[in-house]
């Protein structure tokens, strides 16, 4: 909070202009908050899609990783910044988990925030070591029901989308497996390889190289319709698990109470943004592609975070896991 | 009994405290057991490895003779500390240009060798040197002139 | 000779005009940001990272990777002149490089580390050249039991850093394991020993204790009996190695590339113990062991050829399996995914001028460094023989700007000042830092693998005797443990103590 107004003051200073909300928006450095690594699939995200940004605002945007504590840090300070359309936040379906895993959350996920608009949603896959026996996700389910006391499910921490994921498939075989959990998704994809752990469900970000080098075995993706970087692979509801669906959808907020003609210039540089011809590119690249436009927009944010919320919420509590 | 090293009684004495708190601040986390362990089990055998450490020390201090601990430069000691509590506390409200020459001051003021004219021309030349180098070369977010002063 | 025309392939890419400027630009930052206290790689790389963006992926990565390596150069430069220690690896280097500088012989400490590092450096990048997919494979075979081990065995190998009390250097080994639980844990998500302290919940950064421990404990300790003594560094002796220097080097240098080459590959750990196991091992062997903690070339000349060399090999998982290994990789990762490159193990077959680009421009980069530092060692000699009193108050400013970037806490400066408090306590009652730090980092890590074997075991504890690498690593530890326990040794130990 202090660093934010410090910031924005010292920009100020730097920019050596007149007091604050006079002119149009924006006339000075928006920072996009992402809670999570540089360098790692949310960062990404926000680099991506932060440069077509720049470019129709006309105003620099700089990426500030604040991380710690499941990205609860990172939308704690966007909450509580000034509401002027200069500090936003990217973040991922942690957003809507969080208020199931903290029971003592300083922020209200919901009210706390300006929605500004939806960026895309993230496959997963079940994977599993390379010498796992089970041929497809049928002889998977009726393996682990058998083996439910050898079989080790790895996840990547506490509220990771792997940890999300292997919850739910848990929940929809109603089989509970020990699962291991690592600190990032790379060391428990190191012990995937090297065969320590049995299975994980991780996005596509993730898998699709070790996928395609065939280092790791697939049993199917988490999304509706199959996906053009791994047309061979099942969805999870074909292969047998009606309506199995998860993703990691990503998305940006602004404080509350932003004015809306800052949150209506922001959604259309989203807008803008995710028909980028680069962004498409590497989004594609990822395995996942940009939503629709009018996805994009605060009112489809809302109403997607209040059901993934409702939706993740009873599953969180039901497995027992909390993150604090 | 007397005591014959003084620095193993404190540093036994330290070490019983640090497995002590511990144990006590643990006892609020699950312990779990061999199988899936609770996040206390491992600070719990930590702290009690500890605590016979400490033990040891503690005793020995009766049996061996030890080293004096030595004067304590309580000077020293205090000005370092408080000039980076200060700077900590000011950074970023007053901003580099207050905080450094104020960190430089306190901490070369434990110097028997302190000379003002001297700390005054480092301070200029340091604040400007990190200025450039960390506030506009690296971008690191702390202000030049802090919040305070911008009004 | 595939490899000669891999490498050949590789010495094209980066010996182009243009991506040979990229890696100067990544060594000599790296070099700048690594003498900076405090500043490290990761947080460097992650500012220019959207500077690369505009650059070809082979560019950006030669540059990303040269920072880091160049950074760990740099490091080792503020650990022995001013027994600042940036990073885990130099704070084996503080132990001895900061008494040569001391003794007036700092020149000949940098110039022993910059010639180890240039070895190291170049041995391990044959080494990823030549055995990088079947190394990655191997390290794959090791599972959290034997990582647990492997820690054990580094823990008992520590005891030996340091000079004094032996039930003090265990008494700080469970110390440091301790303070580095503080944080979330990982498997419940419980924040332990945080006190309700929001910033705590990730626990406290190794640089912000290394810091507080040895850098702020060892000014508050030169200002004792500052009266006493005219300056605290000694006249300059001799600025580079005399011949009997260069002969005492030699074999440490190559123990130390060896091991530190084999450890670096294991992820996350590996890189760590090298310079510590490096150190241990040449305590032991060496025929001028009393002098270790004492200002011994030996006690540079190996940790640092391990450093580097584990610096260069944890490349391996990252390039032949797309597994970073450390945060600097995983920024790499990061940046071939925004490059559109995917990272994984086709890496090498798809991108064959990058992959061979890259390892060749670290040979590159080494010998960059080496030209870049060599004629620097006399500026950073000239640097000391300010009169401390100028100088240590300088050093604070940078140790406070320092431990701010890192995650642009100003909380981080105070704990930092706390560690000093701690740091000067624990130097006056004899407990050396130097294995509490070690320990530190590897506490959460250790807790962690115990936890994952115990879990993957079913809660048998026979996992760790049953697979051969970590019943291995036991037992060497045990027989570490047991030399230093046994009476005469001991006693030397008291002895070497006293005088």
């Amino acid at each position: 909070m202090k660093l934010l107004i410090s910031s924005l003051l010292t920009g100020l200073l730097l920019l050596g202009t007149a007091p604050v909300g006079a002119q149009k928006y924006p006339d000075k450095v928006i920072t996009i908050v992402v809670p999570f690594a540089a360098g790692g699939p949310t960062d990404t995200v926000a680099r991506l899609v932060a440069a077509p940004m720049t470019n129709h605002l006309k105003t620099q945007i700089i990426i500030e990783n604040v991380l710690g504590a499941g990205g609860t840090i990172a939308a704690n300070r966007v909450a509580k910044a000034a509401p002027d359309g200069y500090t936003l936040l990217l973040h991922h379906i942690g957003m809507s988990t969080a208020p199931g895993l903290y029971r003592k959350l300083p922020y209200d996920a919901v009210n706390d925030f300006e929605p500004i608009g939806l960026i895309n949603e993230v496959p997963m896959t079940l994977v599993a070591k390379k010498d796992f026996p089970a041929k497809d996700l049928k002889e998977l389910i009726a393996y682990v029901k058998a083996n439910k006391d050898k079989i080790n499910l790895a996840n990547a921490g506490i509220g990771a989308a792997s940890h999300l994921c292997g919850m739910l498939f848990m929940s929809a075989i109603n089989t509970d497996l020990t699962t291991v959990p690592y600190n990032g998704t790379a060391p428990a994809m190191n012990d995937l390889l090297g065969g320590q752990v049995d299975l994980l469900c991780d996005q596509t970000t993730n898998t699709t190289s070790q996928i395609r080098a065939e280092k790791i075995k697939v049993y199917g993706v988490t999304t509706k319709k199959r996906l053009a970087s791994l047309p061979k692979v099942p969805t999870m509801d074909e292969a047998g698990l009606k309506g199995f669906e998860v993703s990691v959808w990503h998305a940006l907020y602004a404080s509350k109470a932003t004015p809306k003609p800052v949150v209506d210039i922001l959604m259309k540089a989203l807008q803008v943004a995710l028909k980028n011809a680069t962004v498409m590119e590497r989004f594609a690249d990822l395995g996942t592609e940009p939503v629709a436009e009018n996805r994009a927009t605060p009112a489809a944010l809302r109403a997607h975070l209040k059901a993934e919320i409702d939706k993740w919420t009873p599953i969180i509590k039901k497995a027992g896991a909390f993150a604090d | 009994m007397k005591i014959r090293s003084l620095k193993d009684l404190l540093a036994g004495l330290i070490y019983i405290f640090f497995g002590v708190s511990a144990i006590i601040i643990a006892g609020d986390y699950n312990l779990g057991t061999a199988f899936k362990m609770g996040p206390a089990y491992f600070p719990t055998v930590l702290s009690w490895l500890l605590i016979f450490v400490g033990s040891i020390s503690v005793i020995r201090a009766f049996i061996t003779p030890g080293a004096s601990v030595g004067a304590i430069s309580f000077k020293g000691l205090f000005l370092v500390t408080a000039a980076i509590v200060v700077f900590g506390l000011v950074a970023r409200g007053a901003g580099l240009a207050i905080a450094l020459p104020l960190q430089l001051f306190i901490s070369a003021g434990a110097s028997v060798k302190f000379h003002w004219q001297t700390t005054l021309a480092i301070a200029v030349g340091l604040t400007l040197f990190c200025v450039l180098v960390f506030v506009k070369g690296l971008g690191i977010p702390l202000p030049i002139i802090g919040s305070w002063f911008a009004g | 000779m595939e490899l000669l025309s891999h490498l050949w392939l590789g010495l094209q890419t980066s010996a182009s005009l243009a991506n040979l400027f990229y890696c100067f630009v990544g060594v000599f930052l790296g070099t700048a940001i690594g003498v900076l206290p405090g500043l490290g790689p990761t947080a460097t790389i992650a500012m220019l990272l959207p500077v690369t963006f505009a650059l070809p992926p082979v560019s950006a990565l030669i540059m990303l990777a040269g920072i880091y390596y160049g950074s760990q150069y740099g490091g080792s430069t503020t650990s022995i002149l001013v027994n600042l220690p940036g990073e885990a690896a130099s704070v084996v280097t503080t132990l001895d490089g900061y008494q040569m500088a001391k003794q007036g012989r700092a020149g000949v400490a940098l110039t022993t580390s910059a010639v180890g590092s240039f070895f190291a450096g170049t041995v391990a990048t044959l080494l990823i050249a030549a055995f990088g997919p079947p190394l990655a494979a191997a390290a794959l075979q090791f599972g959290p039991a034997d990582y647990f081990s492997l820690m054990v065995m580094g823990l008992s190998a520590s005891v030996v850093l340091a000079q004094g009390s032996l039930l003090h250097a265990i008494g700080m080994v469970l110390l440091g394991l301790l303070l580095g639980l503080i944080g979330s844990d990982v498997n419940s998500g419980t924040q332990r020993f945080t006190f309700g302290i929001f910033e705590l919940a990730d626990g406290i950064g190794f640089v912000t204790v290394a810091m507080g421990m040895f850098g702020l404990g060892e000014i508050i300790r030169n200002l004792e009996n500052e009266e006493g003594r005219s300056a605290v560094i000694a006249k300059i002796t001799n600025l580079w190695p005399t011949r009997e220097d260069w002969r005492r080097m030699i074999a440490p240098i190559l123990r130390g590339t060896a091991i530190g080459s084999i450890l670096g590959i294991l992820p996350g750990s590996g890189s760590i113990l090298g310079s510590f196991a490096a150190y241990s091992i040449e305590k032991k062997v060496s025929n001028h062991r009393h002098e270790f903690g004492k200002g011994a070339i030996e006690g540079v000349a190996a940790p640092e050829s391990a450093n580097n060399a584990g610096a260069q090999t944890s490349f391996i998982p990252m390039l032949t399996l797309g597994i970073p290994s450390n945060p600097v990789s995983a920024l790499m990762v990061g940046a071939m995914i925004i490059h559109g490159i995917q990272p994984g193990p086709s890496v090498i077959n798809e991108q064959p001028a990058l992959f061979w680009g890259l390892i060749v421009s670290m040979w590159i980069g080494n010998l960059m460094l080496l030209v870049l530092n060599l004629p620097l060692i006399g500026m950073w000699v000239k640097m000391i023989t300010i009169p401390y009193h100028l100088l240590y108050p300088g050093i604070l400013v940078f140790c406070a700007i320092g431990v701010f970037s890192l995650k642009n806490a100003t909380f981080d400066i105070h704990l930092m000042a706390l560690f000093g408090v701690l740091g000067y306590l624990f130097s006056k009652l004899g407990c050396e830092p130097a294995p509490m730090l070690l320990a530190y980092i590897l506490g959460p890590l250790m807790e962690e693998y115990l936890r994952r074997a115990m879990l993957l075991s079913r809660g048998d504890p026979m996992i760790f005797l049953r697979r051969p690498i970590s019943a291995t690593l036991l037992l060497l530890a045990a027989l570490a443990m047991l030399s230093v326990l046994l009476p005469s040794f001991s006693k030397t130990r008291e002895e070497a103590f006293k005088e």
